[in-house]
C-alpha cells in the first residue's frame, strides 16, 4: 500500500537482536496512522498483565501514511506503549524531524522489546542498525546528550534521548528530540529508561511514495491554501499560544506547582487577551 | 525567470524540497529535490541556507556531450545523450547539482517559467523573478 514503506523494525534489547518484518497490511488497513496503528500492534502484543517498567512492555515508535509527504500537519510520531503513570494505554506524539528520518529509513515503525543489562543507544542509518554502548551519555541531560551524540554520529541525524528523569524512572519523564520537542505525556521517557535505551538516533535517505504524487500535492495544497494559512489561522503562528493561559485556568487544567493545582491566581500576567474572539 | 532566496524569510520547512521531487520524480524524497535548504542551529537561532540554480550555465559548457541545452530560457537535459560523466555536477559552482542515483543530473528546469517550490512555500521566502 502506498504511503506506507510496509516494514517494521524490531530491537530485541535484551537479546541484543535487531530485525524486519513486514508491515501488517491488513492492520495498517484497518487502524490508519501512527496511533491507531500502534495502539493495535500494542494490543495485540502487550497482555494485560504487564507493568510498563518491566521488559515485557514494549516501545513502540510509529508513524503514519502520509509521515515524509507534503501533507500539512503529518510530521509527529507516536510513540505507544504502556504507561507507568495510568498503568494502562499510552499515546504520546512529539513533533520534530525524528518521524520523517524514520520513514525515510525505511520503516513505517520502530519497536523496542525487552530491557538491555547496561545503557545503549540505537543508531539506524538506512538499513544499517546497531546497538551502541551509551556509557558516556548515561547520567547526561537530553540537551547535552543530543548535542554529544550529533558530534559523534553526524549532524544531519534525528536524535530522541532521554534525560536523568527517564533513567530514574520518574513516572511523567519525557522524551526529547531536536532540542525542544518533547513527548511530554504519560511517562514514555520512565519507559524507555526501564529498557536502559538512552537515545535513538536515526537518519533516512530514501523516499515516500504516495499512489498518486500529484494528485495528493493538489490536495495538500489546497488545504495549505484554504485550511492552514488562512487569517483566522494564522494567530498562533504570529501571537503564540498564550490565549491557551486563560482556557486552562478556567477549565482547571493549567498545571501549577507540579500539577498539585490546575489553576493559577496570577494567570493575567502571563496570559493573553489576544486570539480569536 | 530566476529563483530567489530569502534567509529572513525561510523557517526551514523543508517544503520546497519536498514539493519539487513529488512533481518532478514521483516520490517525496528531499534528496531528489531541484535545490536544497540546510537547516541548522547555530547557538539559538536557526540558520537556513540555500542553493539554488542561478543559471550560471557551468553546466552547458561543461557537457562534453551536449546533453545539457540552455533554450527558451530554461536548461533542457537530453537523457538519450547524458553519457553520465558527472562533469557538469563537478563544474556546478553552487554545488546543487545533485546526481539522482541513476547517474543523471538532477537539473532544474524552473518548472516553465511557474517554479512549483516557490508555489509552495508558505513564507514567501522562494520567490521567482523577471532576470533583465
Amino acid at each position: 500500500m502506498a504511503g506506507y514503506q510496509g516494514l517494521v523494525l524490531r530491537v530485541d534489547l535484551t537479546y541484543k537482536k535487531v530485525y524486519t518484518e513486514e508491515l501488517n497490511q491488513k492492520w495498517a488497513n484497518d487502524y490508519l496512522g501512527g496511533k491507531g496503528l500502534g495502539i493495535k500492534y500494542l494490543y495485540e502484543e502487550v497482555g494485560p498483565g504487564v507493568g510498563a517498567l518491566s521488559a515485557e512492555n514494549k516501545l513502540i515508535f510509529m508513524t503514519g501514511p502520509f509521515t515524509g509527504t507534503v501533507v500539512p500537519c503529518s510530521g509527529k510520531l507516536s510513540i505507544v506503549t504502556k504507561s507507568p503513570a495510568t498503568g494502562t494505554v499510552l499515546d504520546c506524539s512529539i513533533g520534530g524531524s525524528a518521524a520523517v528520518e524514520i520513514k525515510r529509513a525505511g520503516y513505517d515503525a520502530v519497536i523496542i522489546e525487552g530491557k538491555a543489562s547496561r545503557p545503549v543507544y540505537l543508531l539506524i542509518e538506512d538499513g544499517k542498525v546497531e546497538i551502541k554502548s551509551a556509557q558516556n551519555y548515561w547520567g547526561l541531560g537530553c540537551h547535552e546528550t543530543e548535542n554529544k551524540l550529533k558530534v559523534e554520529c553526524g549532524d544531519d541525524f534525528s536524535v530522541l534521548s532521554i534525560g536523568p528523569a527517564g533513567e530514574n524512572l520518574v513516572p511523567f519523564a519525557c522524551i526529547t528530540s531536536d532540542l525542544y520537542r518533547q513527548a511530554g505525556r504519560g511517562g514514555v521517557g520512565s519507559v524507555m529508561g526501564s529498557k536502559m535505551l538512552k537515545a535513538l538516533v536515526v537518519k533516512g535517505t530514501g523516499g515516500v511514495r504516495a499512489a498518486d504524487a500529484q494528485k495528493l500535492m493538489d490536495v495538500a495544497h489546497d488545504a495549505f491554501k484554504n485550511d492552514l494559512l488562512t487569517d483566522t489561522n494564522l494567530w498562533a503562528y504570529t501571537d503564540g499560544t498564550p490565549m491557551l493561559v486563560e482556557l486552562s485556568h478556567t477549565t482547571g487544567i493549567l498545571p501549577t506547582k507540579n500539577f498539585q493545582q490546575g489553576t493559577f491566581d496570577g494567570w493575567l500576567l502571563y496570559g493573553s487577551c489576544y486570539g480569536p474572539a | 525567470m530566476k529563483l530567489t532566496y530569502r534567509p529572513e524569510k525561510c523557517i526551514g520547512c523543508h517544503l520546497c524540497e519536498l514539493a519539487c521531487s513529488g512533481c518532478k520524480e514521483g516520490l517525496f524524497n528531499p534528496a531528489l529535490a531541484r535545490l536544497q535548504i540546510t537547516s541548522k542551529y547555530k547557538s539559538n537561532n536557526l540558520i537556513n541556507e540555500a542553493k539554488l540554480c542561478d543559471l550560471c550555465l557551468k553546466c552547458v559548457e561543461a557537457c562534453s556531450a551536449e546533453a545539457i541545452r540552455f533554450t527558451g530560457g530554461r536548461l533542457d537535459l537530453s537523457r538519450d545523450d547524458c553519457v553520465n560523466c558527472n562533469v557538469c555536477i563537478e563544474e556546478c559552482p553552487t554545488g546543487v547539482l545533485r546526481p539522482d542515483g541513476q547517474g543523471f543530473p538532477l537539473l532544474c528546469d524552473g518548472c516553465q517559467g511557474d517554479p512549483y517550490c516557490a508555489k509552495w512555500c508558505p513564507q514567501g521566502a522562494l520567490v521567482s523573478e523577471e532576470v533583465n
